[in-house]
Parts: structure tokens; sequence; C-alpha cells
């Protein structure tokens, strides 16, 4: 049964309950109007017939005695209508004969009146007023007629009073059943309603139920389908289907999600180096395998601040660093942080590299920090220091002596050489010294800084490049009596350059300039477009380099001979090197005893790098 | 002068060379050829040496433990370290054991004799100043130390803290020459990297750093540099790790 049918049927048995007890009631007021009508109809005239009857005997009556006082005129008048009018009512009464009895009363009421018509004409044709002839026949005629006229009337008087009575009765009867009916209808109504009502109401009060868990996020429900109302039973089913399809959806997702989660996981697992990432509030959260086997197993290190997890080690500091400026943070090489691992005892040697983790937002979720293994680094590091310690003792002792001899061999007190011998001896002296400057400049290097950092060009004016370095080499040049000229084409396109290292080419190029001119000299610095390059040149007025030295001049440890010692001889291999990274070129042109003049590019944006 | 010169090295022929170098000025020599025997040789004679030549590194009894022990019995012996050290800051180690003075092997006899008469100014009482007393500075070795005869003395600081000036005294007491020690702009940006804050105005990090690289030049050639200007355009490793210091001590 659907909700429309229940509704609806007990819409019907309303409406039928009221039809009922409409008809009922209308029936029964039918019935009460028809017992009035009757009553009316039945006796009402009878009685009102009798009462005019005993009227017009009244009337009669009066004639006779009219007849008696000699008024005949009057008499015969009144006489006259009102037996016709007696004629007339008695007729209606025997026209409303109801009552059982009445027949015989009206024949009685009849006769009598033939009776008294025929007494009175006699009397009256007899005219002997005899007052007893009156009162001895009429009289007692008119009595008679008289009592029989009330017999009518009573009768129906009583009839009337009878059925007055019983429709009375019948009315309280029906009015009593009445109450009965509607009560019953009522109760009926009543019990029909609640049971429709219930049959709609819970299984709707379950659906709703359903539905607000399902909204709190419980996928598990499941709405009861009702047998009856089927139009619930059908948004029931659909609630179910649609709660089965959500749970699928979710099913899935939640799968893909862990699936998701499982790789990137496994990803950070993967790594051979440890991995510790924190939530904003520095709390661990997660430790890869790597990270178990140096600070303990992730169960005991979940939650707890990252300090407390890795004591000793300044990994908590560049957490909250990195969480507290948003940038990331790197320990310094020089000191890596050293863990001991505890899968194997030993000890490695690790940099820490921490970066915050943001959500599209910009928000820091947390830091994710990774420990960089350098301890083969620091090991290479190591030896290599060792091999330098080693090597600088071992090689410089054989040095010392022969360097001493061939000095002393030149000293007078060891005695005097020959021209050729001389010569020889100051070759000997020559090539040690120059061996040990050699020496010198190889154990430089290895304490100076290893790697030479990448070039990272911005693009900048001429002026604005140079302008710097150039004041800053400006005391130099004139602490020497030498006077620097800058020559700056202000129409020259801006360059592409790492500002720090073209600086370094520049103090070297001029470092160079200096010590080669001798007080008085100058030292021109000029920087011009060049059929689209920049050209910077670097021109002294000094000692100039032979030409033979001039290919050889940007190689490593090179030196001119006679020339200004002083230099590690790296300082044009490490020019070259910049400015070629750059994607220029240097090159050098130079006169013995006119000067030099050193010149390199540097690419601009319409003129790019070289290949 | 005719002082009196201990050779202690175990090299023949460095001490033949040493020793022809220094009887061709005038000194009187003696040899040794381990620090046993060196030590061994002071008990029986006394501290008759005005300077000892000492070999830093020699099978036995090396150079430092032979000071050690040299100074407990005579906490006045002159003694220089000669080693081939590469760089300084080994030497700055050695000076922790009250070493003071030393020469680099190999060296020309010039550089000998002068460090050695650089160390007689001791004898004479004309060299440290008094401000020295004993204890050794290590923080400021440039102070007390002579290296290949040569004494730094802070004058004061250029046009910027990364700019400092010393005296070089040396090779001889006479002679004086005034030299700039510069620092890159490349090489302060690295150092305030690491430190993690602006070092362009700490005065005392670029003194020590100056220092240093004024006494590593001098240690190395023998000689001042030239034009009197050391400038200093590349970073090394102990001047990042002096940031790294400077920069957790701030905080």
């Amino acid at each position: 049964m659907s909700v429309r049918s229940g509704l609806l049927a007990s819409f019907l048995v309303f409406v039928l309950a009221l039809v009922l007890l409409g008809s009922w009631s209308a029936w029964h007021l039918r019935e009460l109007g028809g017992a009035s009508r009757r009553i009316i109809a039945d006796n009402y005239d009878s009685v009102l017939a009798a009462q005019e009857m005993k009227e017009s005997l009244e009337r009669i009556d009066s004639a006779a005695l009219f007849f008696l006082l000699r008024e005949d005129g009057r008499a015969r008048a009144q006489l006259q209508t009102h037996r016709v009018q007696f004629d007339r009512s008695l007729a209606r009464a025997a026209h409303n004969i109801t009552e059982p009895g009445e027949a015989e009363i009206v024949a009685g009421i009849r006769a009598l009146r033939d009776e008294y018509y025929t007494r009175f004409d006699k009397s009256a044709d007899a005219h002997v007023g005899s007052a007893r002839q009156y009162f001895d026949q009429l009289e007692p005629l008119f009595n008679r007629l008289r009592g029989r006229i009330d017999d009518l009337l009573r009768l129906n008087q009583e009839a009337m009073r009878a059925k007055s009575r019983a429709a009375e009765q019948v009315a309280r009867q029906w009015f009593v059943a009445t109450l009965w009916l509607a009560a019953a209808l009522v109760v009926a109504s009543l019990l029909l309603a609640s049971l429709l009502a219930r049959g709609i109401v819970r299984p709707l009060r379950a659906l709703t139920a359903a539905t607000e868990r399902m909204s709190q996020g419980d996928l598990n429900v499941s709405a009861p389908v009702p047998t009856t109302a089927s139009e619930i039973a059908a948004l029931a089913t659909a609630f179910n289907r649609m709660a089965d399809h959500l749970r699928e959806l979710r099913q899935s997702d939640l799968g893909r999600l862990r699936a998701a989660q499982q790789l990137a996981e496994a990803a950070i697992d993967s790594l051979f180096d440890p991995v510790v990432v924190t939530d904003a509030n520095g709390n661990v959260t997660r430790l890869n395998r790597a990270a178990e086997d140096v600070f303990g197993p992730e169960t005991s290190s979940l939650g707890q601040p990252i300090s407390r997890i890795t004591a000793g080690h300044e990994i908590g500091s560049a957490v909250w660093e990195a969480i507290k400026s948003g940038r990331a943070t790197a320990s310094p090489d020089a000191t890596p942080t050293v863990t001991r691992s505890a899968a194997t005892g030993a000890a490695r040697e690790y940099r820490v590299r921490t970066t915050p983790m943001r959500d599209d937002a910009g928000l820091v979720l947390g830091s994710v920090t990774l420990l960089e293994d350098i301890t083969h680094l620091r090991e290479i590091d190591r030896v290599k220091s060792e091999f330098v310690a080693i090597a600088s003792h071992e090689l410089r002792t054989p040095l010392t002596s022969a360097l001493m001899s061939v000095h002393l061999l030149l000293e007078a007190h060891t005695g005097s050489l020959t021209a050729v011998q001389r010569q020889l001896v100051e070759i000997c002296r020559d090539d040690c010294e120059r061996l040990d400057r050699l020496m010198v400049e190889l154990l430089d290097l290895s304490r100076l800084e290893a790697h030479e950092s990448p070039v990272t060009p911005i693009e900048l004016t001429v002026q604005d490049l140079m302008q710097g370095a150039l004041e800053t080499l400006r005391p130099q040049i004139e602490a020497k009596g030498l006077t620097l000229t800058v020559d700056m084409d202000a129409k020259a396109p801006p360059v592409l350059a790492d500002r720090n290292q073209i600086e370094r080419v520049l103090t070297n190029l001029v470092s160079n300039a200096v010590r080669a001119t001798n007080p008085g000299g100058t030292i021109a610095v000029r920087a011009a477009a060049e059929a689209g390059e920049v050209v910077i040149a670097v021109r002294d007025t000094g000692l100039g380099i032979p030409a033979e030295h001039l290919s050889r001049l940007f190689e490593k440890f090179s030196q001119v001979p006679g020339g200004p010692s002083g230099g590690a001889g790296l300082g044009l291999s490490i020019a070259k090197h910049i400015v070629e990274a750059h994607g220029g070129r240097i090159w050098v042109q130079s006169e013995p005893g006119r000067g030099s003049v050193f010149s390199f590019t540097l690419p601009t944006m319409t003129h790019p790098a070289h290949a | 002068m005719s002082a009196r010169i201990l050779i202690v090295d175990d090299e023949p022929h460095i001490r033949t060379v040493m020793r022809l170098a220094l009887e061709g000025s005038g000194f009187e020599t003696g040899e040794a050829s381990s620090g046993e025997e060196a030590l061994e040789r002071v008990d029986k004679e006394g501290l008759k040496w005005d300077v000892i030549l000492l070999d830093e590194r020699m099978p036995g009894i090396d150079g430092l433990e032979t000071l050690k022990r040299l100074r407990h019995g005579h906490p006045d012996a002159i003694v220089i370290m000669v080693t081939a050290f590469a760089s300084i800051e080994l030497a700055v180690d050695a000076m922790k054991f009250g070493a003071t003075d030393f020469a680099r092997k190999p060296m020309t006899p010039e550089v000998l004799r002068a460090t050695v008469n650089g160390a007689l100014l001791k004898v004479r009482g004309e060299w440290p100043p008094a401000r020295e007393a004993t204890a050794v500075s290590v923080e400021r070795p440039y102070e007390v130390g002579m290296f290949n005869g040569f004494r730094l003395r802070h004058v004061g600081a250029g046009a910027t803290a990364t700019e400092q000036r010393f005296d070089v005294i040396g090779p001889d007491a006479g002679t004086s020459r005034r030299v700039l020690v510069q620092f890159a702009a490349a090489v302060v940006a690295a150092a305030t990297q690491t430190a993690g804050r602006p070092l362009d105005g700490e005065q005392a990090f670029w003194i020590k750093q100056a220092a240093l690289a004024l006494t590593h030049y001098v240690w190395n050639h023998a000689d001042v540099p030239p034009d009197r200007l050391l400038p200093i355009a590349r970073t090394s490793a102990d001047l990042l790790e002096a940031a790294h210091q400077a920069g957790r001590q701030a905080s």
C-alpha cells in the first residue's frame, strides 16, 4: 500500500464516516420532521376541526336560544352559518381519520349531529318554545354531541401527545445513538489516523535518523525499508543505494590515499640518508628506516619534540630555524653532525639540511630534515690533509739541505767558484727555489677552498659591476705612486655577470698590473661595447711580457722568469676559468718595456654566452 | 757575535748545511742527532747554548716532547722549532706547548741567520716586549711568535674593519715595514654567510684573521708581501671555521 492510497483511503473513510453520520442525522431529522408533520397533519387538523365544531355547536346552541327568545331572524342566520361551518369542520374531521376509534367517534358525531339537526328543526318548526323542550331534548343532545366532539378532541389530543412523546423518545434515542456513533467514528478515525501516521512517520523517522548518522560521517547505515508506505520504501531503498555508493567511493578514495601514502613512505624509506619529518611544533611525525637506525625506532620517537630525539645535535635548532624563518637551513660544511649508527655502531658524519614544508596557502606545516651522508667526503678530506702533511715534511726535508747547500756554495766562506761553476750553482739555486715555491703553492692550494662556487649571473651595468672593486683597489694603486684611470662607456649595455667572481678577476688583473708597473706609471681600466659585446681591459705601463710566455700565461703555476714574483701563479688561470664560465673570452697583448693589456668579454642580453 | 747554537736534527745533511751556514756568520755550533741526545748534552754540559734549533719531527722523542722536557729543567731555554708545517695553524698548536719561535724548512741561509738573530734578541732582553710575560697567548700568537725571524705588531684598522695594518719587524731588529692586509668583499661575504650574522664590523675577528694571513705569508715567503699589501681574495676552511665559531658565540 502506498502512502497515497493510504491517505486517500483514510480520507475516504473519514468522508464515509461523515457521510454516514450525516445521512443518519439527516434521515432522523427527516423522520422527526415527518413526525411533526404527521402530528399536525394527522391530529392537529382534527383538533382544530373538533374545536371549530364545538364553537359552531355553541353557536347553534345559542341559535336555539335565540329561537327561544323569538329572535328568529338572527337565529336562522346564525344557525345557517354555523351549521355550514359545523358540517365543514365535521367533513374536515371525517377527512382526517387517522387514529383507531376515530372513525366510530366521527360516525357517532355525525349520527348525533343528524339527530340534533332533526330535533332542532323540529323544535324550530314547532315553535313551541318551550324551554322545557330545549332543556329536555335539545340540550342533552347538545351535550352528547359536545361530549362526542370532546371525545374526538381528546382522542386527537392524546394521539398528539402520544406521538409527541414518541417523537421525543425517538429523538432522545437518536441523540444518544448519534453520540455513540460519532464517538465510535471519532475513535475509529483516530485509530486509523494513528495507524496511518505510524505507518508513515515511523519509516520517515528511521530514514531521518539514518540520514543524520550519515551526515556525521558514518557510512555504514542502512534505512529500514517499510513494507507499507511504498513511497517511503522507495526513498529508503534509494537512500540505501546512495549509502552503498558512498561507501564504495570512500573505500576507493581511501584506497587511493593509502596507496599514495604508502608510495610516499616507501620513497622516503628507500633513501639511504636519514630523514626526519616534524610538524609545525617541532614534534617528530616520521622517521625513515635510516633515521631509525640512528635515532631509535619510530614508535618511541613519534610525537616527541625533535630536540629530545636528537639530543646533542644541532638538528633541533636547525628545525626551529627553518620553521621560524620559513627558509631552508643547512649546517656549514665545516661542522657536520656526527652520529652513531645504532645498527652497526659505526660513526657517520652528516650534513644537516632542513627545509620547511608548506601547504598551498604558504602556511608552515612542519619541517623535513635530511641528513646528508658526507662521511666518505670527510674521509677523503682527512686523507688529503694527512697526505699533505706527510708530503710537506717528506718533500721538504731533502729540499732543505739542497737549497741550503747551493746558497752556501755561493757564499764566500765556502770557497770561490769559477765562472762556470757559479753559473751552474746559480741554476741549481734558482730551480731549488722554484721547487720551494711550487711546494708552497701546492700546499697553499690544499688549504684554500677547493671548489669553485658556481657562477650566478645577474644583469648589471658595467659601472655597477666595476665601481666597487676599483675603488677598493685604488688605495693600493696610489700607494705605489701609480695613477688609476677609469673609462666606462655609459652607452654600454648591461652585462650578465656574477659580481663576486668578476671582482676577483678584476682584483687579480689590477694587482698584476700594479706589481708589474713602477711608480709613476698608469693603470687604465676601460669598459666599452665592441661589436655587441662588452670588453673590459686593464692596461698598464709596466714591464710587459715577452712574446714566448704569452701563450702559457693563463695556465696554472705559470710564472714569468724575471717577472715580479709573489703571486701564487694561479691568479690568471682562475681569471680565465671565471671568464669562460661566464661565456666570455680573456686574452693579453703585451710589449716588453711598454706595458700589457689584459682584456676580457662579458655576455649581454643580446649577445648571450658562447657555447 | 759568537753565540752558541745547538743544532738538533736527525738528518745529517741538514745538520751539516745548518752548521756551515751558521759558522759562516761566526756562530759557534754543536750538533745532536736526536731529542734524547740533545737532552743528555744539556744535562751533562748545562745550558751553555744560547739558542737551540730543534727539528720538530724526529724518530724517538719528537721535537715538542723534547721542548717540554727541556723547558722543564731550563725554563728560560731559547728554542727555535724547525718544521715543515704547511700552515701556520699547526704552529699555533705547537705554541700551546710553549713554542714561540719557528723556522720553516726549507730555508735559505739568510733566513736561518735572521731567525737565530731574532731569537738572540731574547737573550739580550730586547724581545719580546715586557707585556709578553711567560704566558703564551694562543689567541694572539702573532704578538709573541717569531716566524722565520719576523714578528708582527698590530697597528690599527684601515678604512674598514676588514683592512688591518701591521708592522712587520725583521729580518733584523732594525727593519720594520708596515703592511696592509685587505680582505676582498667575496671573502667577507662568505664569512658573514657562514657566521649567520654580519661580520664586517667585527674588529677582533678580522685582526686575528689578518694576523694569521700575514703570518702565513711570512712563514711561506720569509718576506713581506710585495708592495706591502696582502689582498686576501680566497676563503680558507679555517677562516670559515672561525666565522662559524664567531656566529655561534654571538647567539
